[in-house]
């Protein structure tokens, strides 16, 4: 297909994009303005403004908008920068990614929820393009997770929020950030070069680890713990940030030579698990 | 009279079918079938093969339309693919490249 391009013309309808109730559309849509299902969209959605799933409108996509307002079905996992509701009568299967989610009495609703911002993901990735591709801290969230899970938010739940706009229908693919390395496996401790005491590694493998799973996996309890911790920029950092306060130099992990440095505390850091000094080279570009 | 409306903002990448009928004023891309009438507005691009009984088109269309009644091509509008209909209207001011096949 050719490289998909927004048009830049205003809509002047005031009417928003409406997929009636005898459509079928297989395949993925994007836009800048509302739109409201009351067919049958498989694939994946991709807005800036809100979508309504109308109450005889089926879902079956992944889908990222600004506000998200259900009335009917939805299967897949659903990101919205805003606000998420379910009204009653509602059913959706799927996680759920928004500062603000409502679930009314009556709604339907299989899946995680998870209240932070999407910036964080989408922040982290970028920010932290080298160090996430250790796949350190991500280990969980591979792509041989995603392999697992065919069914999008049924099941694995480790691509919740990435790579949501470039899905291709039915398959949790590499997210399309090349440096989101997934590298499957055991979780790696991270390749800390600021690393406090050994009480404060101890803490903070400990801490890592939790993260790491609430990647992969997403438990509430860890995203309760995750957003305790405050969702500032990569939350699998702050942790570090806050336990190692006076090693940490404001900025995250700093794994340019993928090697453990500085001081050694890594070094013992990464003892328990991963031999120390250049053992292991991380491919972080 | 369309019930189907895809906002001119909207990119769709896939196919469409259904009982409905279609206005497009985005982008449509792969394949559209429909079993109602299709019209592709001014600001309309579509990238696809269009199947449906009748189809107006406005704007532009690169791929093939196939209509089971009729085909309008109307001024200005820019189509690019073949044209098979049993009625076919191209008015003044479309632009047109492709062939007509008007069934028998």
């Amino acid at each position: 297909m050719a490289t998909r391009q927004q048009t830049n013309k205003l809509s002047g309808d005031g009417n928003a994009t409406l997929i009636g109730e005898e459509i079928q559309v297989v395949g993925r849509i994007e836009g800048r303005e509302e739109l409201k299902v009351q067919g049958y969209v498989e694939g994946s959605i991709h807005l800036t403004e809100t979508l309504v799933v109308d109450k005889g409108g089926v879902v079956v996509a992944e889908v990222r908008a600004l506000d998200v307002v259900v009335y009917g079905i939805v299967i897949g996992d659903v990101v919205a920068d805003r606000r998420i509701v379910l009204h009653a009568g509602a059913r959706v299967v799927g996680d759920l990614k928004a500062p603000r989610v409502t679930i009314a009495g009556g709604a339907a609703f299989r899946g995680q929820v998870s209240m932070g911002t999407t910036t964080d993901d989408g922040q982290h990735e970028d920010t932290s393009g080298h160090r996430s591709g250790t796949g350190r801290w991500r280990g969980g969230s591979s792509s041989s997770r995603g392999g697992g899970g065919g069914a999008r938010g049924i099941g694995a739940r480790s691509r919740v929020s990435r790579g949501v706009s470039a899905k291709p229908a039915g398959a949790l693919s590499r997210s399309s950030r090349g440096h989101e390395v997934e590298e499957p496996g055991p979780r790696q401790p991270p390749l800390r070069k600021r690393i406090g005491r050994e009480v404060g590694r101890e803490r903070e493998v400990g801490r890592e680890r939790e993260v790491g799973r609430e990647r992969e996996v997403g438990r509430e309890r860890e995203v309760g713990r995750e957003r305790e911790v405050g969702r500032e920029a990569a939350p699998e950092q702050v942790p570090l940030e806050r336990f190692d306060s006076d090693e940490v130099d404001g900025d995250l992990i700093d794994v340019d030579d993928g090697m453990i440095t500085d001081g050694g505390k890594k070094k013992r850091a990464a003892s328990p698990r991963v031999p120390a000094r250049g053992k292991h080279r991380v491919d972080h570009a | 009279m369309a019930s189907t409306v895809i906002g001119s903002t909207i990119v769709i990448e896939g196919e469409i079918s259904g009982e409905d009928s279609l206005l497009i004023h985005g982008t449509v891309r792969g394949r559209i079938d429909l079993r109602e009438r299709v019209e592709v507005a001014t600001d309309g691009v579509v990238e696809a093969s269009i199947v449906a009984p009748v189809v107006t088109v406005y704007g532009t269309v690169a791929g093939d339309i196939t209509a089971d009644e009729r085909a309008e091509l109307r001024a200005e509008c820019q189509v690019v693919g073949d044209v098979r209909a049993p009625r076919i209207l191209i008015a003044d001011g479309a632009a047109f490249k492709g062939r007509v096949d008007m069934g028998g």
